[in-house]
């Protein structure tokens, strides 16, 4: 897959603009508050349908202007796609050659992001990393997506029901009872999917992490399932046990707390916690490696790679890494990367064969010769 | 007061769907119109009004006491199928394949938007199967959560009865109101409908 040119109008501080790229690395120099990180956005936005940055939409909408246009063409191997992303106020619209396109469905465009706040998937609670493998998983299973989404509306339900404190306990789980089946069936096959799934992740993770730091023990996005991962049983048994037991916990805290909205994935090296014991240098390694092991399974899956956008790393990495990293990215085929940085010589960049370069200044972006 | 023109546009804006431009088509439209045509229209606006009522029998949409359904002689009284609201009722007519009797709840559980079991017509079809000689209840509520939920909970309650319960085949896009299920697909999960 490969995104040849990309148009901007009223984007972040980018007024119109016009790049052309190469199916190989692409790089964005420039010095800092340019627009370099505002490009990579623009790219992600076209395959999500929002900033890695911020929630506010209206943020991307230039200062002086707007309505903001992305728009962009994407060769693949059954053809060419026009992707178009609009913003006006708070209207917003994805489109796959003139159609409405849900950035949740699978035929979204795929991208792969590494910025230095990817960081904080390792620190940061549950939810985050919940909605990180949902999302990828999305990718990857027809209906996932819905059927997270009805889940959540179990879950909804039930805490409605849980919060209603002027209903007699004996009505509350009257009515909860035709919630609580659907709570155990979706929340069942949500569970099956996530263990399967992280289990050829971490396949590939261990992979990517072993060719950064060899002596370190093997890198997993532990699963752990809401009912502990040494219960033994099946999924829904275990399921109706757990409802049971925390029946009066739920109606004390008044929120569901059984099912896989509880679940969390633990990133680990060994048996230790990345979070707890792993070093600024390992945290930065597992997050890129689990990047990389998600290119790959995509690979594996879809048949091609998504566009890769990579926004600082490589002040993010020692030179060791940083070599080793650009030297996977050149030598794998058919990966369309993106990369910024303030200084060429930083990246490490083994040949300059299908290189591109653009240099940012305020704004405005031009080709520059490497 | 308004011109009579803008009046119209006025109501007509407030009917789903209908924007000012369509509005606007409308009201021209009848306005070229014989006179006629005009009243036709008004009077069957008037008539919604005054004389559809909720059947007492089924809950459906009905002229009089009970529904042209209920009263046909030709339908089976001892098949019930229960549905959320009369839009769906009318999408498994439109099938032709379901010749027993209609049960409207007039909605679906869902504690979110405040609708329990109370506020649904499902006293009134416990007593219906009490009072009346029924041999299956088939459970055509719509395949989303809350149909779903209501669906289990009718489930609880007339399972004890020992009536036949059947709900519509799975393989229905998940997330649809029947109204909105082509006939095909809908007609296949009827005949396919499984005991529960
Ligand atoms: N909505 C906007 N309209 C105009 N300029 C913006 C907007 N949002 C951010 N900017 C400008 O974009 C620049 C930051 O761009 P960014 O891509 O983050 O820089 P870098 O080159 O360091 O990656 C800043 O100069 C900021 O003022
Ligand atoms: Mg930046
Ligand atoms: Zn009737």
């Amino acid at each position: 897959m490969h995104l040849h040119s990309l148009f901007l109008r009223d984007f972040r501080n980018f007024l119109e603009q016009r790049f052309e790229f190469g199916p190989g690395f692409n790089i964005l120099t420039g010095r800092n508050a340019q627009g370099k990180t505002n490009v990579l956005e623009s790219i992600a936005v076209l395959s999500t349908g929002k900033s890695f940055r911020t929630s506010e939409n209206t943020d991307l909408i230039a200062w002086q202007g707007g309505p903001t246009t992305v728009f962009a063409h994407v060769s693949h191997e059954h053809g060419e796609d026009e992707w178009k992303f609009t913003l006006f106020s708070k209207e917003k619209s994805l489109e796959r050659n003139g159609k409405p396109i849900s950035p949740r469905s699978r035929h979204a465009l795929a991208t792969v992001l590494f910025s230095p706040e990817e960081i904080l998937l390792i620190r940061e609670s549950p939810s985050h990393r919940r909605n990180y493998v949902d999302h990828l998983l999305s990718r990857f299973i027809i209906g996932y997506s819905a059927m997270v989404r009805s889940y959540e509306k179990v879950v909804a339900q039930r805490n409605r029901l849980l919060g209603d404190e002027f209903m007699p306990a004996a009505r509350r789980q009257d009515l909860l009872s035709p919630f609580n089946q659907q709570l155990v069936d979706i929340g069942t096959k949500i569970v099956g999917y996530r263990q399967v799934w992280t289990v050829r992740l971490n396949e590939e993770l261990a992979l990517q992490y072993a060719a950064f730091a060899e002596n370190d023990d093997a890198a997993s996005l532990h699963y752990m399932p809401f009912f502990g991962e040494t219960a033994v049983g099946c999924v829904p048994d275990l399921f109706w046990q757990r409802l049971a037991e925390r029946r009066e916990d739920e109606c004390l805290r008044r929120v569901s707390l059984v099912g896989p909205h509880r679940d969390d994935f633990v990133p680990k090296l060994g048996s230790l916690s990345v979070r707890h014991f792993g070093s600024q240098g390992q945290h930065r390694s597992f997050v890129l490696a689990l990047k990389m092991a998600e290119m790959e399974l995509t690979r594996k899956i879809l048949g091609y790679a998504p566009i890769l956008l990579l926004d600082d790393v490589a002040s993010e990495l020692d030179e060791a890494r940083n070599r080793h990293f650009f030297d996977y990215l050149q030598h794998a085929s058919g990966i369309q990367v993106f990369v910024t940085t303030t200084d060429l010589k930083l990246l490490k960049v083994s040949t300059w064969n299908r290189v591109r370069c653009y240099d940012v200044i305020a704004g405005k972006a031009s080709p520059r010769p490497v | 007061m308004a011109n009579a023109i803008d009046r119209l546009i006025h109501e007509f804006t407030k009917l789903p769907g209908v924007g000012e431009k369509t509005a606007l088509r409308f009201a021209f439209h009848l306005l070229k119109e014989e006179p006629k045509r005009a009243h036709d229209l008004a009077q069957a606006v008037i008539d919604l009004k005054e004389r559809m009522r909720l059947c007492s029998e089924c809950f459906g949409l009905a002229e009089h006491e009970t529904c042209a359904i209920c009263k046909d002689a030709r339908r089976d009284p001892t098949t019930i199928c229960v549905v959320e609201d009369p839009s769906d009722l009318m999408a498994v007519e439109k099938t032709h394949v379901f010749r027993g009797l209609y049960h409207v709840l007039h909605g679906a559980i869902s504690p979110l938007d405040g609708i329990g079991p109370d506020e649904l017509r499902i006293k009134e079809l416990l007593q219906r199967l009490s009072l009346r000689q029924v041999s299956e209840v088939v459970l055509a509520t719509n395949v989303n959560i809350e149909g779903e939920a209501t669906s289990l909970y009718l489930t609880r309650l007339i399972k004890p009865l020992d009536i036949k319960l059947t709900r519509l085949a799975s393989g229905l896009p998940v997330g649809g109101d029947l109204e909105y299920i082509d006939a095909t697909t809908l007609t296949r999960a009827f005949e396919d409908r499984h005991i529960l």
